[in-house]
């Protein structure tokens, strides 16, 4: 039961499937509990329907023996009439009886007869209500003497009731009851109140026995004498020899037979106690079945119903939660949208599933803008990379092919190629550091001054931390370095005791800075090469101008462009 | 498939050098005299190149793209009315690409080879 417990619950069903299961699950502990009670109560249906039948024998043996021993006390006062016994008035005897007969009549109103008979060996009629007074009697000897009643009355001097007798003269199955009639200490005569059988069977009749059944009488001989149902088709018959060693063995019982149609039955019995008949009382044993098998075969169809009815609504419900689920499922391959478009689930569980999904899709979107905007900075990053770069070879191009132009000799090259090849590296490294972003001037300055002073050349810079924009301190790095290599080759740098003044200043959106020289003989003023470039960056990077202003002391510069006052973000280190 | 015209067929034409790059710009202009060309500019904006346009009456142009806050498809769209020849030198291969009128001029790629370029001027200008 585990392992298939286990099973079940490892195998990967449908929700639909785990429903159905849970209704059987339910319903089938439930209708074995029903089973359990119909069959309890099928058997105490059964018992009391037993219990009934026994009563039923039982009450119509008493009502048997209250009608004989009416009839025996009908009889006992007419044996004793002073008519019959004293008087010998047997015409008024006769009255008497014909009155006390109407009294025991049967149910077609036929009135009982009272037969006197005197004793043996011919046992001549005295009395014979069933003729006219005045008819000739017929002798009534037809019994064998040991079993019959009339010489068993006269030899033991006590009453006799008999068993069912055909009567000589034509008519119905009869009974009697047979007393003595005493005469100073003597039985002269016996007395017989005779009634026909069918007085038995109304009687029967009188009782109903529920459920279908009927009841019977057995004479001493268990013949049938009488029954509550089939008239009189079966009077006379007797009973299976199995149900007949039954009823002799007890004198009540029940037993489980076939009844003489053929019908199973069930049959209890009672034996008389005022003569040897036996009341029995029996019942279709189909009637009895179906007292237990109606009802087991109701709950059979309801539990089939509510089995029907559990499936059908765990089908129903499976639906009804399957439905937005498979929505859902469907919904979550197709993206945000459609996640957002499906109703809101009439189930809770259901509808907190389609907020969380909603909600991780949407973080999954929100991610993927992220990776695309992630994505186009990347890309715009590495075009303005490959721009630069490619701009910056160009630029390298254009230097080697500008001082090769004016070098007059490859170690000429060599030097002048370098050095503005480390200026322009030296610009770019600062602003790499800066990260393109504005720099401020004094550090393009020093930077660019810092390697004139390791050749311990006297240059004095001052001014205020302006920020220049990327490309402006490139050009004004490179200018510097121009400055610097003119000065170191021509100017003051090249004569002891010469230095330099670098100062710059903003006033009115411009800057000016001023380059002068101490201590060196002017050149001859003639524009060279790097003349030609400080003019050509000045104005076109800087949007500017560069002017030289030789004087007798030395070279001079003043280099003037456009400038927001703003100071660099990051100050030198 | 035409002969390609030698490069003597450049001396003497009037050529815009719009470039925003002043090393750049000299080295151009100084490969330009050597091969007996008139440099117009070099101008390293819009502005510049278009009023040079007006004034000086360039035969060609070479025309770098980037011009740091600009491009030089102003430049391009008023020499493509006058029908004159233009040639894009630039570093910029994919912001071209926005412009239709760039993207579908003539173009070298920096750094070009100065035999490449006047060669590429050659056979476009002449």
């Amino acid at each position: 039961m585990r392992s298939l417990l286990q099973g079940w619950a490892a195998a990967n069903r449908g929700l639909r499937a785990h429903l159905l299961g849970l209704v059987v699950l339910a319903v089938l502990p439930a209708l074995a509990i029903g089973a359990l009670a119909v069959r309890h109560l099928a058997l105490a249906y059964h018992e009391a329907s037993e219990e009934r039948l026994r009563a039923t024998a039982r009450g119509l043996a008493l009502a048997l023996d209250a009608d004989i021993a009416t009839r025996l006390a009908v009889a006992q006062v007419l044996a004793a009439a002073p008519s019959l016994v004293l008087d010998g008035d047997l015409q008024a005897f006769d009255r008497l009886a014909r009155t006390a007969g109407q009294d025991l009549a049967g149910p077609d109103g036929t009135p009982a007869r009272i037969v006197v008979s005197l004793p043996g060996p011919d046992y001549r009629r005295l009395i014979n209500t069933a003729l006219p007074w005045g008819a000739p009697l017929p002798s009534g000897l037809v019994q064998t003497p040991d079993r019959a009643p009339f010489p068993r009355v006269f030899a033991t001097g006590r009453p006799v009731v008999s068993d069912m007798e055909v009567p000589l003269v034509q008519g119905p199955p009869v009974t009697a009851v047979f007393v003595p009639v005493w005469q100073e200490g003597r039985v002269v005569a016996a007395l017989a109140v005779v009634v026909d059988s069918a007085r038995i069977a109304a009687l029967l009749a009188s009782v109903e026995v529920a459920g279908g059944g009927f009841a019977g009488v057995l004479d001493g001989q268990r013949r049938i004498m009488a029954r509550s149902a089939a008239g009189t088709a079966l009077v006379g018959e007797r009973p299976a020899p199995a149900q007949l060693a039954a009823i002799e063995r007890d004198a009540a019982g029940l037993l489980a037979g076939v009844a003489l149609d053929g019908t199973p039955i069930v049959l209890a019995w009672q034996r008389l106690a005022r003569a040897d008949w036996v009341v029995a009382v029996a019942l279709p044993a189909a009637a009895l079945e179906a007292a237990w098998q109606g009802p087991f075969a109701l709950l059979l169809l309801g539990g089939l119903l509510l089995l029907a009815l559990g499936l059908g609504l765990a089908a129903l419900v499976g639906r009804r939660l399957l439905r937005p689920v498979l929505a859902l499922a469907r919904a979550a391959e197709q993206g945000r949208a459609a996640l957002a478009a499906i109703p809101p689930a009439p189930v809770r569980e259901v509808e907190a599933l389609r907020h969380a999904m909603l909600r991780g899709a949407e973080a999954m979107d929100e991610r993927a803008a992220s990776e695309r905007r992630a994505a186009e900075r990347q890309r715009l990053l590495a075009a303005e990379l490959s721009h630069r770069v490619k701009n910056a070879l160009a630029v390298v191009q254009a230097i080697a092919h500008l001082t090769l132009a004016r070098s007059t000799t490859l170690e000429e090259f060599r030097i002048a190629f370098e050095g503005r090849l480390q200026a322009l590296a030296r610009a770019h490294g600062l602003l790499l550091r800066r990260r393109w972003e504005p720099v401020g001037i004094d550090e393009v300055v020093e930077q660019e001054l810092a390697a004139w002073r390791r050749d311990r050349l006297e240059i004095a810079a001052s001014g205020p931390p302006l920020a220049l924009a990327p490309p402006q301190g490139i050009a004004l790095g490179m200018i510097l370095h121009e400055f610097a290599t003119n000065a170191a080759k021509h100017g003051a740098l090249a004569t002891p005791g010469g230095r330099v003044e670098l100062r710059w200043a903003l006033a009115g959106g411009e800057l000016v800075m001023r380059w002068e020289e101490r201590g060196a003989v002017p050149g001859d003023g003639k524009p060279g090469f790097g003349t030609r470039l400080i003019r050509q960056l000045a104005q076109m990077e800087l949007g500017g101008s560069a002017e030289a202003e030789p004087r007798a002391t030395g070279m001079a510069w003043r280099i003037a462009f456009p400038l927001e006052a703003r100071e660099a973000a990051v100050a030198a280190a | 498939m035409s002969a390609v015209p030698p490069e003597s067929c450049l001396a003497g034409m009037r050529i815009l050098v719009v470039e925003d790059e002043p090393l750049v710009a000299m080295a151009l202009e100084d490969m330009l005299l050597a091969r007996g060309c008139q440099v117009v500019g070099p101008v390293p904006s819009v502005a510049e190149a278009l009023s040079l346009i007006l004034l000086e009456a360039p035969a060609a142009a070479l025309l770098d793209v980037n011009l740091g806050v600009e491009t030089s498809a102003p430049v391009a769209a008023r020499l493509a009315g006058l029908g004159l020849p233009y040639l894009l030198v630039t570093g910029y291969e994919e912001l071209a690409e926005n412009d239709p009128l760039l993207s579908a001029a003539p173009r070298l790629v920096k750094p070009a080879a100065p035999e490449l370029l006047l060669a590429t001027m050659a056979r476009l200008f002449c």
